[in-house]
């Protein structure tokens, strides 16, 4: 709105006029003549603002922004054998716990973020079928396909490699120009292991590929968080 | 304050009471000395960024420590010349202390120890912390001792989620550490604060191996290129004083001109034409009333399904060359690239741009050598570029993030499948002598450093994402 300007004053030697002083106080049919402008209707125009600004101390903690965060410190085992062995099948994918977030936007934000922390291992697959174990983030159920990966196989000729456990720290934004909207939201990592038989590079090299045996997949410490700004 | 409306209606022909005119007025000056809200103030009052104070709403903090590891052999700046460790970059990458430098040399004693750290002072904050850095790790021989394991410290307390590997060692003896070699480690952390000083520190250990041994002599862990990033939200909580301003009532019985009668109305109209930021109760505002603290932002996304494959060697830490053969490449899949040049120019000399907040995350699947090559030595090394103001590119040295190939020496290489994560806050004090970022771009080059630009690396990238965000705010 606008400064106040009044239609009218008393002046000197003329009757007060009631109505003037009525008009004064409340009119909100034309508010920028009255004090009627203090019921929601106060705005920059108001405001002095050569001689200050907006300031940390007048807005509300977390009405500009805010965050949250998820975590599990928990070892998960899973054994692939429970997977289907089409990573493509329907609801193949599956969340891990800890790695998955429900959060709520009390409005529009101009940018959100999404970020999280997986650490896994596993003790099977093979150069031939690899990689056996798959991860994507998915957001209100609907995949993100940029956010995969892959857990490389794990059973060399020497034996469980241990250069093969993995850390996914990975991040994904809705920038301004295709934001999050305001409301509920989840956001989850989710995996899915196929059933590969834990061998070794002889038994690759005799052929010996069938599915019929699965190995384990160990998620260790995980997190997710998110954060929004206005 | 809730609204207000007038108690008293004067109507004609009948007396007007000065205190009731008075009490008319004082609810409204009541409600411009210091009790204006959410319910006094026009959605959108504010809605340019000049309006506020730099951080009004957020501040930023980093730390950083970069430098050259000398991937490729020669140190391309600093006290170190390229005949010093030219003949020896492998040992210069991965000794504990042979050189004077800004390294951290994790000890082998499995306690937590400080690789970087920022002291801050926030209110009822909201903490988002970043941490993002540079494994390098170099043992003997391959088996089971430990590797490196991270965590961010606050206040002296690790936060456990943050942590990476495993905390259940009865159960998982090889599992606190995350076993790779060289590999850019990123953690975050959000936090609620109350008000004070909070140390936030990113910290390291090298766990007891699996069989509680500690880790032999010649295990080492180095600590290169390392940023923490600290963004505080309502980075604030100050007491703002009362309007004192004086209301100055009609008195009953005073001869009553127009004048006086008009003081009050004018004095109060006067106030509300320029209102102190005192008229306006504390934490009274809320997004709806105030402009967006972020300046520009972007999100780039490649390579869903296809990958893609690079053989450029890297040249050195630093360096702008683009080149398909000594030089970076443009990382893209073929229809997208992620590559930003159509941001609006980030003017990062104005005081009101803290700075550009920039992730990035690319899928490493493999990394191929020629056979006759330590598959260990084969590296795959990303950065960022900035694009200034005159259309030149750049590379941003504290950027730049490196994974290795791993194996069975001289027999296969494993499929490598690994994330490099990178997060950085880009300031003025980084791109001087340039002021405007107006394009961002991430690159890749390879190389094998057992036997450098002989030895061809071809390293596939599959899924990447690019973003960015440039802010307003203080420090």
């Amino acid at each position: 709105m606008a400064d106040i300007t009044f239609a009218t004053n008393p002046t000197d030697g003329a009757l007060v006029d009631p109505a003037q002083l009525n008009d004064n106080t409340y009119k909100p049919a034309t508010p920028t003549a009255s004090f009627a402008e203090l019921n929601g209707l106060v705005s920059k125009a108001n405001m002095d603002t050569l001689a200050w600004k907006l300031r940390s101390g007048l807005i509300r903690n977390r009405s500009c922004g805010g965050g949250k965060m998820v975590g599990s410190t928990m070892n998960l085992d899973y054994l692939s054998v429970l997977n289907p062995d089409d990573g493509d099948t329907e609801g193949a994918y599956i969340p891990v716990p800890g790695c998955s977030l429900n959060f709520y936007l009390p409005r529009d934000p101009t940018v959100c973020w999404l970020t999280w922390q997986l650490t896994s291992a596993v003790d099977m697959g093979d150069l031939v079928n690899e990689p056996v174990t798959k991860f994507r983030l998915y957001v209100d159920g609907a995949r993100v396909s940029e956010h995969s990966r892959q857990q490389p196989p794990a059973v060399y000729a020497s034996g469980r490699h241990v250069f093969t456990d993995r850390i996914w720290s990975g991040s994904h934004m809705y920038p301004a120009s295709a934001p999050m909207t305001q409301g509920w939201h989840n956001a989850t990592i989710m995996y899915w292991a196929g059933s590969y038989e834990i061998r070794n590079a002889a038994e690759v090299a005799a052929g010996n590929t069938d599915e019929d045996f699965g190995g384990m997949c160990r998620f260790r410490v995980k997190n997710m968080k998110m954060f929004w700004l206005r | 304050m809730a609204h207000k409306f007038p108690k008293y209606k004067f109507k004609a022909d009948e007396p007007i009471s000065c205190e009731e005119i008075n009490y008319n007025l004082r609810q409204v000056k009541d409600e411009v000395s210091g009790r204006l809200n959410e319910h006094n103030i026009k959605e959108n009052a504010f809605t340019d960024r000049s309006d506020a104070e730099y951080d009004f709403t957020l501040h930023v903090n980093n730390e950083v420590v970069s430098f050259d590891p000398a991937l490729a052999g020669e140190y391309a700046s600093g006290s170190l010349s390229s005949a010093a460790i030219g003949s020896y970059p492998e040992e210069y990458l991965i000794a504990p202390d042979p050189y004077t430098d800004d390294r951290v040399t994790l000890s082998n004693n499995s306690e937590w120890q400080t690789i970087i750290q920022y002291e801050k002072y926030t209110g009822n904050s909201l903490l988002w912390v970043l941490a993002s850095f540079q494994q390098q790790l170099y043992e003997a021989g391959v088996g089971d001792s430990a590797a490196g394991q991270y965590a961010i410290r606050i206040d002296g307390v690790i936060v456990d989620e943050t942590v990476t590997g495993g905390l259940d060692r009865a159960n998982d003896p090889y599992g606190e550490s995350t076993r790779c070699q060289a590999y850019p480690y990123v953690l975050d952390l959000i936090l609620p604060v109350t008000p004070g000083y909070h140390l936030i520190e990113l910290v390291g250990r090298v766990p007891m191996e699996g069989d509680y041994v500690q880790p032999p002599g010649d295990t080492y862990i180095n600590i290169f290129n390392r940023e923490l990033i600290i963004l505080t939200l309502d980075p604030e909580s100050e007491a703002v004083d009362g309007d004192t301003n004086n209301f100055a009532p009609l008195v009953e019985g005073d001869a009553i001109t127009g004048a006086i009668m008009r003081a009050p109305f004018d004095s109060i109209k006067d106030d509300m034409n320029s209102l102190d930021y005192p008229a306006i109760q504390p934490e009274s505002l809320t997004a709806v009333h105030v402009p967006t603290t972020v300046v520009n932002s972007g999100y780039l996304a490649m390579g869903q399904s296809v990958t893609s494959t690079y053989t450029n060697f890297y040249y050195r830490y630093d360096d702008d060359t683009i080149n398909a053969v000594t030089g970076w490449q443009y990382i893209g899949d073929g229809t997208t690239t992620l590559f930003l040049d159509t941001i609006t120019p980030i003017d990062l000399s104005s005081v009101t741009i803290a700075g550009i907040l920039v992730g990035v995350d690319i899928h490493v699947t493999h990394i191929d050598s020629d056979p006759g090559a330590n598959f260990f030595e084969s590296y795959a090394i990303i950065g960022v570029q900035f694009r200034d103001e005159v259309g030149a590119w750049h590379t941003l040295g504290k950027t730049e993030r490196y994974v290795n190939s791993e194996g069975e020496f001289a027999v296969v290489s494993y499929p490598v499948r690994k994330n490099i994560g990178l997060r950085t806050f880009i300031t003025i004090d980084d791109i001087i002598p340039y002021s405007e970022v107006t394009g961002l771009a991430v690159v890749v080059a390879v190389i094998n450093r057992d036997a450098l630009f002989t030895h061809p690396v071809t390293v596939t990238l599959q899924q990447g994402s690019l973003w960015f965000a440039a802010v307003q705010a203080g420090s």
